[in-house]
């Protein structure tokens, strides 16, 4: 039992760190890495992933909670970072760009990956949040043969809330494409000119909130100050 | 029982601790958990806590008047009787249910808001000579201590696929998602509590001893006056700031030996 130690209780056995299972926030990342995105936007998604890591790293809760992923999708899709804890992440990946679109095949290695995630964290017995997978691209797909399934997986794991799904556009994204594919609950977002660093603060913020809410606490996301719904 | 002194005998004690989570200090919302322990005749005791909805507005009022509610029922109807089996108790406990949701109900007319505003989550444990019943709706826990040594987890905590889900009794099919539990075995102690400490006192959903005990042999070591102060000292200092933000409530009964 415990003692009163100089004035303050010298309580009690609690259960170690490690006996304890962290609740976890999965999160993939699809960033475009075709080659229209090759120089300034790039570097800036680079530097946003940079700030999006560390400033989930600052938040004590959000660093044990969040499991990040991130996949690039340029002529072939790459897995540039599997799923890692954000507080055991030594640093955000670098991408480089290359080739054509895949965006399909990338939206569906995604939603695969959060699925076996999920099993994962079920085999555990871990508790979990519902995921997000959050794509970038200034783009269309060019592997027309994937997105009907990938459209239909998405709307569908939307629609029975298997995880959260946020397209956005940048420059000469179809966003009309963008649309079909999004679910309509969740329309996508055009980032206004070249507000990636706000875009990916906003992610930070928004992972912060999830990963600290309780039952029955569903909080507000912070406003998207960068980016308008597409009409 | 353990063999007792004939000039002692053994009575039920406890106490009920409810403090506001530093999320909620930050956001200046109240404490939104209700907890209650009853004694509402000498071989009986009842731990309740209820856990009203961050998301809702007023849901500390819906957790104080669920709790109300199931105590007055509790004291009204245990004042005279006692259930005997699990049907009577079921019912008991049921009704028990019954009636704070009408005072949900109740609300939400006399505010003119929906009951969602009032969402909150109800569990119950009682303890009674060689049985156990508990009833909850939501993810609020219930842990028994049996004659002899071991814990049991009578109430488990009910969450939703994620994390930040779980039932309440605002909910339109709060009935079926009422559970009921029950165990036939004298209890020693049990402890009743909210999500915030399931980490702390829940070890992959098995009662973790050492927080259980060391609980009630820090509160028994009380003097009752000052138990509530001390034990809301420790877990401000020590528990709050750790791992949670969310409102923290525990109730926790143990048998006690007075002079006959």
């Amino acid at each position: 039992m415990g003692d009163l130690v100089d004035g303050e209780f010298d309580i009690i056995r609690t259960p170690r760190e490690d006996e304890g299972l962290e609740a976890r926030c999965a999160l993939v990342i699809l960033i475009d890495c075709s080659l229209s995105m090759d120089g300034e936007p790039l570097a800036q998604v680079n530097a946003g992933l940079k700030t999006l890591f560390g400033e989930l790293q600052q938040d004590p809760l959000a660093a044990r909670r969040c499991e990040a992923a991130v996949l690039s999708f340029g002529q072939t899709v790459e897995t540039e970072l599997d799923f890692t804890v954000v507080s055991k992440l030594p640093q955000a990946p670098q991408l480089s760009a290359r080739g054509n679109t895949p965006m399909g095949e990338a939206i569906l290695s995604a939603i695969d990956m959060v699925q076996t995630k999920k099993q994962v964290y079920k085999a555990e017995g871990r508790s979990y949040y519902r995921p997000w997978i959050f794509m970038l691209t200034d783009g269309m797909p060019t592997d027309e043969h994937n997105v009907p399934q990938a459209t239909r997986m998405v709307h569908e794991g939307e629609r029975d809330r298997k995880f959260m799904f946020f397209a956005v556009g940048c420059m000469e994204a179809d966003m009309d494409r963008l649309k079909d594919i999004a679910s309509p609950s969740r329309p996508p977002l055009y980032l206004q000119g070249s507000r990636f660093a706000e875009m990916f603060e906003w992610l930070s913020r928004s992972m912060v909130t999830v990963s600290s809410s309780n039952p029955g606490d569903q909080k507000q996301l912070p406003p998207v100050g960068w980016g308008t719904v597409s009409a | 029982m353990s063999a007792m002194s004939p000039h002692v005998r053994s009575v039920w004690d406890g106490f009920a601790v409810s403090l506001r989570g530093s999320g909620h200090e930050q956001s200046g919302q109240p404490c939104q958990d209700t907890s209650l322990y009853l004694l509402p005749r000498a071989d009986t005791c009842v731990l309740i806590v209820a856990d009203g909805a961050g998301s809702s507005s007023l849901g500390q009022i819906g957790s104080a008047a669920a709790v109300d509610a199931a105590q007055n029922v509790l004291a009204r109807r245990l004042l005279y009787w006692r259930p005997e089996g699990e049907p009577a108790w079921e019912a008991l406990l049921l009704e028990c249910f019954r009636e704070a949701r009408l005072s949900l109900e109740e609300l939400a007319g006399q505010h003119h808001s929906p009951i969602r505003e009032f969402s909150t989550t109800l569990t119950a444990v009682a303890l009674c000579p060689g049985f156990a019943a508990a009833a909850s709706i939501g993810d609020c826990a219930g842990v028994v201590g049996i004659d002899g040594g071991g814990l049991v987890l009578l109430a488990a905590p009910e969450h939703g696929e994620y994390a930040n889900e779980t039932r309440f009794l605002s909910q339109t099919r709060w009935e079926a998602y009422f559970r009921f539990y029950c165990l036939h075995a004298e209890a020693t102690m049990a402890a009743v509590f909210s999500d915030s400490l399931e980490h702390i006192a829940l070890c992959r959903s098995v009662p973790y001893e050492p927080f259980i005990s060391d609980t009630v042999a820090f509160a028994a070591s009380q003097p009752p006056e000052d138990r509530v102060s001390a034990y809301r000292t420790f877990l401000e200092k020590v528990i709050k700031g750790k791992r949670t933000e969310d409102d923290i409530s525990i109730v926790v009964a143990w048998r006690a030996e007075v002079d006959a």
